[in-house]
């Protein structure tokens, strides 16, 4: 048999085991304690992606100087991370909250307020949640910040995170169903305010390509025409004035 | 020392001054039935001379007179509008939120409370945006029964609402609620089976208040959106060489 002695250096390693595990437990306690949407950042978002959306709306044919074209265009540059980020991160959350929801629709129903939900159901919908919100923050970071944010988008985001908080707080089956189905119809809400304009759909990465494409064709060039699909498609043509060829034709 | 009491005194009132002012004015919501009924009878006559919808040939000082009229009520007409109808449009996406629950016959079991501050919350303000428009607003006394009655019911909701978190009941009585509210907005919205954007019914009021001036009579559409066309059809002097 085999005896361990236990030497002074032990007792400063299992120390130091403790309080490294507490060192990876303390993010998670920090983005539970979190449920905060970073709501100025997101308004200047909407505004901005509003201005460019009115600029190029949807399915129309234009002419455009490329000065202005390029004007816009440097303007969004700032945000497309954050733009793809909260599109990206509010539609994944949605479409698990979607999945989630279904689990359900076959409960018949609720004898007692005491029912809790299934500790893998809770852990679903608590994770996508604090992950949704983790990741936006993150995006949101370094970015201009607003004085006026829009009262919609207050209103709208204030809401979400005192329903996400109320969620961290109960496993009670009733209250977490309830709570779960109204995030997931405010967070629909407020990733189609990012995702539509003038009444048509559009598909954030098809559009921030668009723009790309757009601008590398508008340098060097003064005049184009263009249709705004927003698909990787995007059609344009040069319409700049063009330079006399040669010495003889300016004589012609 | 005697100050303390006096200072004591001073931090109670002012603790009793800001829980009054926090406190969003529970038990005392009530819809300004009569202004609104008076609304409803204006907006009636307005859209019974220009039916949504229709091609028609007006004199001008007909048109005029009855924009004139609906004029001062126009931003009455709009608060109301959008407060029924933001409030119509919280209370759908609220009561989803229950959709997915069977019956509950436990009477323990209680509303989420950032749940419960949502509605609280809409139903306030709409009874709150809609005071404060009828206030601004200049009108004569009228009254229709059947109106009086729906505004009754609503605010014997709205008031029961701030009293209990008792899920069962907090449901039902906002999917009631919710009825009520969009029955009422719809009449403010509806015309002979034609449904009437208000933002744009009041564009349009605008353009062919417009249109109307220095003419004695026209020909319109009444589609009340950004296609509607007016026509000149006022009599021509007839030009010098003509005669």
């Amino acid at each position: 048999m085999v005896e361990y002695i236990t030497m002074p250096i032990d007792d400063q390693l299992s120390e130091l085991e403790v309080s490294n595990t507490k060192a990876q437990e303390l993010p998670l306690q920090n983005q539970l304690s979190n449920l905060t949407l970073p709501v100025n950042e997101l308004s200047q978002l909407f505004k901005e992606f509003e201005l460019i959306g009115k600029q190029f709306p949807p399915f129309t044919t234009m002419n455009a100087y490329t000065i202005d074209i390029l004007n816009q265009l440097e303007r969004f540059k700032q945000y497309h991370n954050f733009y793809l980020g909260v599109t990206e991160n509010l539609g994944n959350l949605s479409a698990n909250l979607e999945d989630w929801k279904i689990s359900f629709t076959t409960l018949s129903n609720y004898p007692s307020s005491e029912v809790t939900i299934p500790p893998s159901l809770y852990k679903w919908i608590k994770d996508k949640t604090v992950e949704t919100y983790y990741n936006i923050n993150l995006f949101s970071d370094n970015l201009p910040d607003i004085s006026n944010p829009s009262p919609h988008l207050i209103d709208l985001c204030l809401r979400m995170d005192d329903i996400s908080k109320d969620l961290m707080n109960t496993q009670n089956l009733v209250q977490v169903v309830s709570l779960g189905t109204a995030l997931s119809k405010l967070i629909s809400k407020l990733k189609d305010d990012f995702t539509h304009i003038t009444g048509h759909k559009i598909t954030p990465s098809y559009f921030v390509l668009y723009l790309n494409n757009l601008e590398i064709f508008s340098k060097d060039k003064t005049d184009i025409k263009l249709i705004t699909n927003h698909y990787q498609d995007g059609w344009f043509q040069d319409q700049s004035p063009k330079l006399k060829k040669s010495f003889f034709n300016v004589f012609k | 020392m005697p100050i303390d009491q006096h200072l004591s005194g001073l931090e109670d009132s002012n603790t009793k001054v800001k829980l009054k002012n926090s406190l969003p004015s529970p038990f005392n919501l009530i819809l300004p039935a009569d202004q609104l009924a008076f609304l409803l009878l204006e907006f009636r006559t307005i859209v019974k001379e220009i039916p949504p919808n229709s091609y028609l040939d007006m004199y001008t000082a007909s048109i005029l007179t009855v924009v004139e009229r609906f004029h001062p009520y126009i931003v009455f007409y709009s608060d109301v509008c959008n407060s029924f109808q933001k409030l119509c449009s919280e209370l759908n996406n609220w009561q989803s939120s229950f959709n997915l629950l069977p019956s509950i016959n436990n009477n323990d079991t209680t509303i989420a409370n950032s749940l419960y501050d949502w509605i609280i919350k809409e139903v306030n303000a709409a009874y709150s945006d809609i005071n404060k428009a009828s206030q601004k607003s200049k009108y004569n006394c009228s009254s229709l029964p059947w109106l009086t009655d729906v505004c009754e019911k609503i605010d014997l909701i709205s008031n029961e609402l701030q009293t209990t978190q008792n899920l069962s009941k907090v449901v039902s009585m906002g999917s009631g609620l919710n009825t009520l509210v969009s029955k009422l907005h719809q009449q403010y919205i509806m015309y002979k089976g034609y449904e009437i954007n208000p933002s744009n019914f009041i564009a349009y009021l605008n353009s062919i208040k417009q249109f109307s001036q220095n003419k004695t009579m026209i020909k319109l559409n009444t589609y009340y959106d950004y296609t509607s066309s007016f026509k000149d059809l006022s009599p021509k002097p007839k030009k010098w060489w003509n005669i």
